[in-house]
């Protein structure tokens, strides 16, 4: 079963938007950097957590093309999972001040990480798992 | 650089009766011979990848794909050649006509594919070149010219569609590679590293960015030109009952024209920089 080329746009859309949250989370954790919010390891923590998450991205990139990502397109979870990052997106960049930004990291880290694989080995199961990941990492950037 | 070998294409069969549209589709399958390597992402991309974090788990099948993409191209450039060596069967020693030959006999695909592409891509690409390949051995008479054009349209298009996804693949992750190195360069700058280690990582990481870059840009560019190809190979197909009118053949080359010249036009403003 052949991929179509706009479901195809929707899953390499996806893979944007995390690695957009990632660079998100990297530039509060910058600027807290730069106004000494945080200090130097705490930053390295948060930066190596970025190099994971792009990674991750990146095989989600690879893996968009595969016929298995056909399975999951229809699914309501999906759906949900693509508005989740996206809003979690415009959080991060309205975000200046965050003391919680090492925890902002992980969780931007787990999120990614499962959906990505999601999207490799789809099914109910690892879509209910990016969906509760990007709950609860909404939940650590509001507080 | 499709639009002036369209138009040197264009000059030159200018005097010939009536298989323009041919002859420059030909010049634009020809055009693909410089991108035989574009898929060969073994070196900048794989190292780096390896470098910057854990060994990249696509490297190995972009490898494996690699010698199968060079066959891909070979089939490309030798049926292209095959069709201009048919458009102009009159001269005794025809130059094309041993290109097509000596390309059609080392394009066969010897491995199995990884699964970086769905596998019915995959398929479709094999099935493209071997179908090319028939298009390619035997005399290059014009007699052949509309059948071998009506028998390659579909593996010629099933060709694109697999290049158009594995450049999909690559361009996304070399963008997402890219954005890194920007990325990495601005922590460095205000992390509390001595001046100089700060100069010389951002020099380094600058020149590896550039490298990418120029490497989106060779595959934005044969992007364009397997697409010009194939679509103009389609105008043929469709339109195999004008060949050799010269009217007809006349609005078919001004139809290839203007397709190549919106495909080249998109292919540019597709190539955008990742976000600062």
């Amino acid at each position: 079963m052949a991929i179509d080329n706009d479901s195809l746009t929707e899953v390499l859309q996806l893979a944007q938007t995390c690695e957009d949250v990632a660079r998100a989370t990297l530039t509060v954790a910058q600027n807290q950097l730069r106004t000494k919010l945080i200090a130097q390891d705490a930053f390295d923590q948060v930066f190596q957590d970025y190099g994971v998450a792009m990674q991750k991205a990146r095989d989600m990139y690879y893996q968009a093309s595969h016929g298995l990502v056909q399975q999951i397109l229809s699914s309501t979870d999906l759906k949900v999972l693509v508005i989740q990052t996206a809003e979690l997106k415009a959080a991060l960049v309205n975000l200046k001040e965050a003391e919680h930004v090492l925890s902002i990291s992980v969780g931007v880290v787990t999120l990614i990480a499962s959906v990505a694989t999601a999207v490799i080995t789809p099914s109910s199961d690892t879509l209910k798992g990016a969906v509760s990941a990007a709950t609860t990492l909404k939940q650590t950037i509001t507080g | 650089m499709i639009c002036l070998a369209l138009i040197a294409c264009m000059l030159w069969s200018a005097c010939a009766p009536s298989l323009d549209s041919v002859r420059t589709t030909a010049g634009l399958g020809l055009q693909l011979s410089a991108f035989e390597g574009a898929f060969d992402v073994s070196g900048t991309y794989c190292q780096y990848a390896n470098v910057v974090s854990q060994p990249d788990p696509q490297c190995p099948s972009l490898r494996i794909d690699a010698d199968n993409w060079h066959a891909v191209n070979r089939a490309l450039t030798g049926y292209a050649a095959a069709l201009g060596a048919m458009a102009d069967d009159s001269t005794d020693r025809n130059e094309q006509a041993s290109i097509a030959t000596a390309l059609g006999a080392v394009a066969k695909l010897d491995q199995s594919w990884s699964d970086s592409l769905n596998a019915n891509v995959t398929s479709g690409v094999s099935q493209g070149v071997s179908t090319l390949i028939s298009g390619i051995v035997g005399v290059y008479r014009r007699e052949r010219l509309g059948k071998t054009i009506r028998a390659s349209n579909d593996a010629l298009q099933a060709i694109a569609r697999g290049i158009d996804a594995n450049v999909t693949l690559l361009d996304r992750a070399e963008q997402n590679l890219i954005a890194q190195i920007a990325d990495t360069i601005s922590s460095v700058q205000i992390g509390n590293s001595p001046a100089a280690d700060r100069s010389g990582i951002t020099i380094a990481l600058s020149s590896v960015a550039t490298e990418l870059t120029r490497h989106r840009l060779h595959l934005a560019s044969y992007k364009a030109a397997i697409d010009a190809f194939a679509k103009a190979h389609d105008h043929l197909r469709k339109k195999l009952s004008g060949l050799g009118d010269r009217k007809a053949d006349l609005e078919l080359l001004k139809l290839i024209t203007s397709d190549v010249v919106t495909i080249v036009k998109s292919a540019k403003t597709a190539i955008t920089p990742p976000a600062p």
